[in-house]
């Protein structure tokens, strides 16, 4: 997103940069966040750990790396970024909450007002405030402008009614993004306008909690029965928002970059795991061949997802190639991250069967089940095969590829 | 493989369980009292269990003289594919499989004739110890230890998932006799001085054990066997079988569940049961679910006609449930989007039952190196 100038830092620069943020990393993050790295289950560490993490990188500027100068990121090249986010990821540390910084701010960016900008930016920044996206509905989920929540206009207001599902979050945020109908006249995306919400307890707000099958909730449902938000909370223009959508997609889908530092850590996890498991042989199975060769596979897989996201981050997400890059690439780190999850579960047999759920509550201090390091095995499993639905699920990125393919 | 005369049910009687088993199953598992039994204490229902014993479930593979209807394991593969379409949640696999195949063949007759008519009432909840957490899945790797004093047997060693540990009143342990190169079986009362148990729950729902004992004294009335490693490898391919079968009622469910879905589910203006990738995928679980069934069949087959299974069909067997469980569960949930990984839809419980029995008795990793091993 931001403009780069690669490579404008020397090797000796670039490395005592890597120090600096190393040192800050090993020696400033409390303990809270700690916890939330070790209970990581799915995409989304726990909430509080990450906005934790999120107002401690604020202190030293960091929170929003990718973000341009002129609105708050730092100063840094690409290769800064880069060697960031290897630093960041290897440690396991939490990912701020996108919605907030990689999809609803570069949105206001593009499109917001002035207004806008200095009511929202800041708050985002610091970590005060976070967001959830409002698009899916029961019966709008892969086919995305089939949506209904509509939003009558009544004076200077509009009158919301409806439903939104799969609202990340929803119940710990404190501000939401969403699309709403407001014409049934012409095509379906053109009926569709953007709002932003200054609380998620507006009246005739409800917000549900979904639980996952992990047992902890991560989604909600959020009803509106006649909620009243001032016309000046659309983003972009009235019946406009799908350009908006689009817009942010893109950002949601070119991601950070960093799938590969994250997928690196979990295949390094993989193999720590092997080493605690016995062949029943007399070995380890660590040390077997046909695990190994395994392994083997997913780090090729891990070496085309750094080439192709370093690639797509050298074009830039404006490049023509970047929306095949960027489906691609959702395809192949989601399924790399499935296939991490399920040889971890086969590596830890019968040892992965129980439910963690008491032991993977934040603050809980109760013993994990079996050996610690496989405390969220079986979570991880589950959890990760939502990664083919979230975000433009597999079908719909190979809709997606197939016509960008046929079309050339 | 020995080759005898199997006992087996004849196949009216047969039919006439299964169907009591299917109605029981229709009548009391519907999704929600399965997922208030899950979250009870005990985890299962006492009536149910009392139930069981009426209808003659408890005494399908025993002896006429102990009370049993002189049955075999293979006459229970429907009743356990009935179980696994409900995900039925009675410790029935604990009891009935696991520990009654080793009592079975145990000759200590006085202890059968202790504990088999109990089973059959009803009243006794087995549980069999046999996996260590260094056993690496094989029965006959063990490092709990038997060392003889007198008459009596001191036991030492720690248990891993346990299956119905929690709820058993009874548990069967197997040690290695110390200075030999054998297996002994050994039945500990649950209140047995020296025992201590870890409750806790599996995903899906069930409950399970680590059981310590220290220097736990067993007389020889409580000695099961004292060569049991052919007891426990027959008894693993047995239970393997069985728990293939449960998977299979539970995995034919789930793919009829996520056809019909795709029929009354609509994106884009149609049934999504319309798009080719879908009708593909729904194609791709039904042969990995035919071909799985079939195999099954011809292990029941085997089964029925010489009392045991080949070691390599079973192995086969356990790997291709396991890989069938993995891609009819995946698929379920990816067909069904969002709300598959929801608490509240029964998929994700499928889902998680057929993860289970894919990690349990060895998973499909354990059970293709076996195969290998044999090349």
């Amino acid at each position: 997103m931001a403009d780069s100038s690669v490579g404008s830092l020397s090797t000796a620069e670039l490395d005592r940069f890597r120090l600096e943020v190393a040192d800050f990393l090993d020696n400033h993050v409390p303990d809270e966040v700690w916890e939330g790295v070790d209970k990581t289950t799915s995409y989304f560490p726990p909430f509080s750990a990450i906005m934790t993490m999120h107002k401690l990188l604020a202190t030293k500027g960091w929170s929003v790396v990718g973000w341009p100068e002129e609105y708050g990121g730092p100063a840094w090249d690409e290769d800064q970024r880069h060697v960031f986010w290897e630093e960041y990821c290897k440690r396991g540390l939490p990912l701020m909450v996108p919605q907030s910084v990689n999809m609803v701010a570069p949105a206001i960016m593009q499109f917001g007002t002035r207004e806008q900008k200095s009511k929202y930016l800041p708050g985002i920044i610091s970590g005060e405030h976070s967001w959830c996206q409002g698009y899916s509905e029961p019966n709008a989920g892969s086919d995305l402008v089939a949506l209904q929540c509509k939003a009558e206009s009544d004076g200077d207001d509009y009158v919301i009614t409806g439903q939104k599902i799969w609202t990340t979050w929803a119940f710990e945020v404190d501000h939401m993004f969403l699309l709403v109908r407001t014409s049934n006249e012409g095509r379906p995306q053109q009926g569709i306008t953007f709002l932003l919400l200054d609380s998620m307890e507006l009246p005739g707000m409800e917000v549900r909690p979904i639980i996952g099958l992990d047992g902890f909730p991560e989604q909600a449902e959020v009803f509106f029965n006649q909620v009243r938000v001032p016309k000046s909370q659309i983003l972009g223009e009235h019946d406009k928002g799908w350009s908006v959508a689009k817009y942010l997609l893109e950002h949601e889908r070119s991601g950070g970059g960093n799938g590969q530092f994250i997928l690196k850590r979990e295949i390094d996890w993989l193999m720590t795991l092997a080493a605690e498991v016995d062949d029943g042989a007399g070995g380890q199975l660590a040390d077997d061949a046909v695990f190994k060769n395994k392994v083997a596979q997913l780090l090729v897989d891990l070496r085309c997802l750094a080439a192709s996201e370093n690639y797509l981050r050298k074009i830039g997400p404006h490049h023509q190639e970047a929306a095949q890059m960027a489906s691609m690439i959702k395809l192949e780190s989601m399924d790399l991250t499935q296939h991490v999850a399920e040889l971890a579960l086969e590596v830890c047999g019968s040892f992965a069967l129980a439910d963690q759920y008491d032991a993977l509550k934040m603050g809980s201090t109760a013993r994990p089940i079996g050996p610690a390091s496989m405390l969220t095995v079986m979570a991880k499993y589950l959890n990760h095969r939502a990664c083919s639905i979230y975000g433009g699920s597999h079908q719909v990125q190979r809709e997606i590829l197939s016509k960008m393919e046929l079309m050339k | 493989m020995m080759t005898h005369t199997v006992n087996t049910l004849s196949p009216e009687v047969r039919d006439m369980l299964v169907d009591s088993v299917q109605k029981f199953v229709d009548s009391e598992y519907d999704f929600e009292s399965r997922r208030s039994l899950a979250a009870s204490k005990l985890g299962y229902s006492e009536k149910h269990w009392q139930l069981f014993a009426e209808l003659g479930w408890l005494a399908i593979p025993f002896s006429e003289d102990l009370g049993g209807l002189d049955g075999d394991f293979s006459d229970m593969a429907d009743v356990a594919e009935c179980f696994g379409r409900g995900l039925v949640l009675e410790p029935f696999f604990s009891t009935l499989v696991q520990s009654a195949n080793v009592l079975k063949q145990s000759h200590n007759e006085a202890l059968k004739t202790k504990l088999i008519p109990k089973i059959i009432a009803g009243e006794l909840i087995l549980a069999l110890a046999w996996e260590e957490a260094g056993s690496g899945s094989n029965p006959l790797s063990v490092s709990s230890v038997a060392s003889r004093v007198e008459d009596s047997y001191l036991l030492s060693g720690e248990k891993v998932v346990v299956l119905a540990g929690p709820q058993a009143q009874g548990f069967i342990v197997s040690a290695k006799l110390e200075g030999e190169d054998q297996l002994g079986l050994f039945y500990l009362p649950e209140d047995t001085l020296g025992v201590t148990l870890e409750n806790y729950r599996l995903v899906d729902g069930s409950q399970a054990a680590t059981l310590s004992f220290d220097q736990v004294r067993i007389g020889a009335a409580n000695v099961v066997s004292l060569n049991a490693k052919t007891t426990l490898e027959s008894s693993f391919r047995s239970a393997i079988f069985l728990l293939c079968a449960e998977a299979l009622g539970a995995m034919e469910k789930l793919l009829r569940t996520t056809a019909d879905y795709t029929k009354t589910r609509k994106q884009f203006g149609a049934p999504i049961a319309s798009f080719q990738v879908l009708r593909h995928l729904i194609a791709d679980m039904s042969v990995i679910l035919k071909k799985t069934r079939c195999l099954l069949d011809h292990c029941t087959g085997q089964l029925r006609e010489t009392g045991d299974i080949d070691e390599m069909d079973v192995a086969a067997l356990k790997v291709q449930t396991g890989r069938a469980a993995q891609f009819i569960g995946r698929q379920a949930i990816q067909i069904h989007g969002g709300i598959g990984m929801t608490d509240e839809l029964d998929v994700g419980h499928y889902v998680k039952r057929l993860t289970v029995i894919d990690g349990l008795l060895g998973n499909g990793r354990f059970h293709l190196q076996k195969i290998t091993s044999a090349l």
